[in-house]
């Protein structure tokens, strides 16, 4: 029994091998919770918005307040450690959930960008990425504004926040472009009081853009890429929220070779006075009409996938979805079927 | 010999099974996963059950195998070699260990301290026993499990179905991971080694440690890929990257928590590659040397770390697993001789 203790505490010695030596107390921390990326020329500029101990001691009973630092190199790394001279404290990222890149820099860079962060081991690969117009920078850093900016945005990222939208996080992106060639970037439109959300989703390929959605097809995209669960429809005055969406494939059995895309949902909250059949007729349509456009836009114009019908084509008809891809028919007018099946409940 | 120094099979099966399983998550050295789940997991299957029929010429051989070895020169021959697979294996994983605990962690311990450290705890392991090891790796057997779970529990949001990849032909690309993927893990050597410490001297069942390797292979693969998809091709240790970012309620990460146990997990594997060398050392050294049994494992294990700390041969798994599959052969082959002339 003595040997088994004697040889379980040494064993955990590895416990003290995995970070619990040489330890930087929290008030010597400044703990990173944004880091916005840029280019200024063939730069990097990076900004970092970091709490620190109000009063810089252990004595702070918890209080925080938020410095920022900014930096600029010929990699995201040097541009980083330029911005840490700038903090008294030691840059701890551990906590950081927030990756912000400008929007040139995110057309021409964002590889290389979340290629370095995803290997850099101090910081999180769940990390949220977004967009941003370089105008709204300032706004986004408000010194005033900047705890709510940061909280939003964390709202955002863990699926808390009404306007949440789609989030992507860094280990959602194919770096190395073996299943998809492009990156798709939700951008975000700061408010007052540090109020986000995301206004555009950006599809970029080969260092450029190549699709911005906004609007309905932004809300139908997020629907399908499973960013949203519910459904905000507005005709004039009337208005109701279709929840309770799903999808369902399935592939026609005989004649040409279609999948077909079925989105179902719910609306609880119908206007009084309402004809049901009506409204869900209605709603219907203008799924329909936004996914018609949305489609036109992404896979007949710009061949992109990010849906990933593909995947649930192969899945039901490999056969026939092998010979699609052979004859590069996939996606095509007549190769995909829409409709969306909406009840109204009484 | 008294009840109190054998291992059940039961301990034996776990001390094998860490040591190999943690091979699995803690691959500094190897090349990022590119293939998806739906050739590797084919493709493991293959490579066990080929392990398997490597394995199965010593089969009935097996109890005793090693002392009716050492009985004869050739046996003894085959012994040395056994031991010098499995001391290039403990040089090797001193490395990993050390350069996972570099990957990991938020400071840089250098391999010359982490060396004497390491060996120190091998040393006095191995001196108490593998008693005592084997009645710890229950311990850490559980501790490893929990780990899994909740890494497991912890990504369960981050999952997506269409991250699975799909090849209609997958069979060239199975057969390529089977010529690339297959490896024997030292570790089996010294399960066969330390099977004489077990009662009737049987080692674990191997269909049962193997059956138990495919489960964890399965649920690592599946796991990585569901959450990762894509993104696991960019990856060097593709588990641990789930470590970090998988979170619990509050705790948003718990890789500090996962890698501490992977690490008693990958001392414990050397505690046990250790403790077979100095068991195959008391059969081969003179009477009077096997006193120093113990410092010369720790010596030799030390001395072959530090000379891959240097030169690190890039092809180190692929000669343990020939090596290690020769010498099963051989013993196998000599047991079996031994047993007819007996």
């Amino acid at each position: 029994m003595r040997r088994h203790a004697a040889l379980l505490a040494a064993l955990s010695l590895c416990l003290a091998l995995t970070g619990c030596w040489q330890p930087v107390s929290l008030a010597e921390r400044a703990v990173v919770k944004m880091i916005c990326v840029s280019l200024h020329g063939e730069q990097y500029e990076v900004k970092l918005a970091a709490y620190v101990a109000a009063d810089g001691d252990a004595e702070s009973q918890g209080e925080s307040k938020t410095v920022f630092a900014e930096g600029r190199g010929d990699a995201v790394r040097t541009a980083l450690l330029d911005a840490q001279e700038g903090i008294q404290q030691q840059a701890f990222y551990a906590q950081n959930e927030l990756l912000l890149v400008e929007e040139q820099a995110a057309r021409s860079r964002l590889q290389e960008i979340l290629t370095y962060f995803s290997e850099e081991r101090s910081s999180r690969p769940n990390m949220a990425v977004f967009a941003y117009r370089a105008e709204e920078e300032e706004q986004l850093l408000d010194k005033e504004n900047i705890e709510k900016t940061v909280e939003n945005l964390e709202k955002m990222k863990n699926g808390d926040s009404v306007r949440g939208g789609l989030t992507q996080m860094i280990y959602r992106f194919d770096l190395k472009g073996e299943r998809q060639d492009f990156f798709l970037l939700p951008r975000l439109q700061a408010g007052e009081e540090g109020a986000v959300e995301t206004d555009r989703l950006l599809f970029l390929r080969g260092g450029r853009e190549v699709l911005s959605l906004k609007g309905e097809e932004k809300t139908l995209a997020e629907l399908l890429l499973g960013g949203a669960e519910s459904y905000q429809y507005q005709n004039g005055e009337d208005s109701c929220t279709v929840s309770d969406l799903r999808t369902a494939f399935s592939v026609s059995a005989q004649g040409t070779p279609q999948l077909s895309v079925r989105l179902s949902g719910e609306v609880r909250d119908a206007p009084a006075g309402c004809a049901p059949e009506a409204l869900e007729s209605s709603v219907e349509r203008r799924l329909e009409e936004t996914f018609s456009s949305l489609y036109q836009k992404c896979y007949l114009e710009q061949e992109l996938d990010p849906f990933q019908f593909g995947w649930w084509f192969e899945t039901r008809d490999a056969r026939r979805y092998g010979a699609l891809l052979r004859e590069k028919k996939l996606f095509g007018e007549d190769t995909l079927s829409f409709d969306a099946v909406i009840t109204v409940d009484p | 010999m008294g009840n109190g120094d054998l291992i059940s099979r039961r301990q034996l099966f776990c001390c094998v099974y860490l040591s190999m399983v943690v091979e699995m998550l803690i691959k500094p050295f190897s090349r990022p996963v590119d293939l998806p789940a739906q050739v590797l997991i084919p493709a493991a299957a293959v490579n066990l059950l080929l392990l398997w029929l490597v394995l199965t010429p010593l089969g009935a051989a097996r109890s005793g195998a090693v002392a009716r070895a050492g009985g004869t020169l050739p046996g003894r021959m085959v012994l040395v070699l056994m031991a010098a697979t499995l001391l290039l294996s403990g040089g090797g994983t001193l490395n990993e260990a050390n350069g996972f605990l570099s990957f990991t962690g938020d400071w840089q311990l250098s391999f010359f301290w982490f060396l004497p450290l390491v060996l120190a705890l091998v040393y006095y392991a191995v001196r108490l026993g593998i008693e005592g090891v084997a009645r710890v790796s229950g311990v850490v057997f559980v501790l490893f499990l929990l780990s899994i779970g909740v890494v497991v529990i912890s990504n369960l949001r981050e999952m997506r179905l269409q991250n699975l990849a799909v090849e209609a032909q997958p069979f060239m690309d199975t057969a390529k991971a089977v010529g690339q993927g297959f490896s024997f893990s030292p570790a089996l050597l010294a399960g066969i080694v330390l099977s004489e410490k077990t009662q009737r001297g049987r080692g674990p069942r191997l269909a049962h440690l193997l059956a138990a390797l495919f489960a964890t292979y399965f649920v690592f693969t599946m796991v990585s890929e569901l959450v990762l998809g894509g993104f696991a091709t960019a990856q060097r240790q593709p588990v641990y990257t789930l470590a970090r970012i998988g979170g619990l309620s509050v705790f948003r990460r718990l890789d500090s928590l996962h890698s501490s146990i992977w690490l008693m997990a990958l001392v414990l594997k050397l505690v046990v590659e250790g403790a077979a060398v100095e068991l195959l050392l008391r059969r081969l050294l003179p009477a009077r040397w096997q006193k120093y049994g113990v410092a010369l494992t720790a010596g030799l294990t030390g001395a072959a770390g530090l000379l891959f700390h240097f030169s690190f041969p890039t092809g180190l798994r692929r000669w343990l697993t020939a090596a290690g599959v020769l010498a099963v052969l051989l013993l196998a082959l000599v047991s079996r001789k031994e047993k007819k002339r007996v």
